[in-house]
């Protein structure tokens, strides 16, 4: 789901008569753009950065799982707690396309849309979340077999 | 402990604190909830926004999982939260006796992950940092009573311990 979210608009922008439309890193790319750096580094950190870093964080404590536990099971176990935090964080996108679309409507002056794309970031974060919760960081203790 | 490992540690500052800042929060919910949020002006027209302006405008515009998702997330969770982690403290303050508590602290031990209007609070600090050169925005009292509220769900939780039995042991249930 994390790449027709990145590919899709997710927000239409229309002001003034020019209709526009943003994908996530387009947004960010504007945001940037227009001086607002540290609003760009926190949507790309949130929208872009935790969704990938989960998804390789889960896939790495798999891989270590089915190794059996190699001493490391303390900082795997560290690091599932960290993905387990962060995840949350990836929803910003989410509120803030619904906080923008139920505030910005001054019809052909300004007005926000949301769009397929915002749904398809949606599902992703939430299916991050499932999949870490689905986890379960006690067979990072197991012992492997002989 | 065991074997010089820290398995679980109780709440810090007891369970008063967990009971007093969840029904805070939930104090907090109402006024939330009814108080204007944030209101923006362009060109002489003036548009209010309350908590759930976002939910129904995504609603209307077809996009039904996207409202039901921001509105479970921010709002109708995070309340269930406090209630549930009011419930689960009350006992041991006011010495009532409940049924149903492995229940309701494993209902706890679920909702923490989905309840995050910490979240909505940034994204919201976000659009106006966005908006702020589009158009002329205001915060209104609603938006602060909400952060008041994410700040007490947040002290709750952290006064709670759900991967402890502490609450279990202090109200009389076994673990």
């Amino acid at each position: 789901m994390l790449v027709p979210a990145n590919l899709l608009p997710v927000l239409s922008t229309q002001s003034y008569g020019h209709h526009r439309s943003d994908t996530i890193f387009s947004g960010a790319i504007r945001l940037w753009q227009q001086g607002l750096w540290p609003i760009a580094v926190i949507v790309v950190t949130a929208s872009i950065l935790i969704p990938l870093l989960k998804l390789a964080g889960l896939g790495w404590l798999l891989f270590q799982a089915r190794r059996g536990a190699s001493g490391n099971s303390r900082r795997l176990t560290r690091l599932y707690a960290a993905l387990d935090f962060i995840g949350r964080w990836a929803m910003l996108d989410v509120f803030l396309a619904a906080f923008l679309t139920g505030l910005v409507r001054f019809g052909e002056l300004s007005t926000v849309v949301p769009r397929a794309g915002i749904v398809a970031f949606a599902a992703a974060v939430v299916l991050t979340v499932l999949a870490t919760q689905a986890f379960d960081p006690r067979i990072l203790w197991r012992v492997a077999p002989s | 402990m065991r074997c010089d490992a820290v398995l679980a540690r109780g709440a810090r500052a007891g369970t008063d604190s967990a009971l007093v800042f969840s029904v805070t929060g939930l104090a907090l919910a109402l006024p939330a909830v009814m108080l204007p949020f944030v209101s923006a002006g362009k060109l002489g027209a003036e548009r209010i926004s309350f908590l759930f302006t976002g939910v129904r405008t995504l609603w209307d515009s077809g996009m039904t999982s996207l409202a039901v998702l921001v509105f479970l997330c921010g709002v109708l969770l995070p309340l269930t939260l406090l209630a549930t982690l009011a419930v689960l403290h009350a006992p041991s303050r006011l010495g009532w006796q409940i049924s149903g508590f492995p229940l309701l602290h494993w209902a706890g031990h679920v909702l923490e992950h989905w309840a995050i209007p910490e979240v909505q609070v940034l994204a919201v600090l976000v659009a106006l940092l966005r908006l702020g050169s589009v158009v002329n925005v205001t915060i209104g009292p609603g938006f602060w009573c909400y952060c008041a509220m994410a700040f007490s769900l947040l002290v709750a939780q952290r006064s709670s311990n759900f991967n402890s039995t502490a609450p279990a042991a202090a109200a009389g249930s076994p673990p």
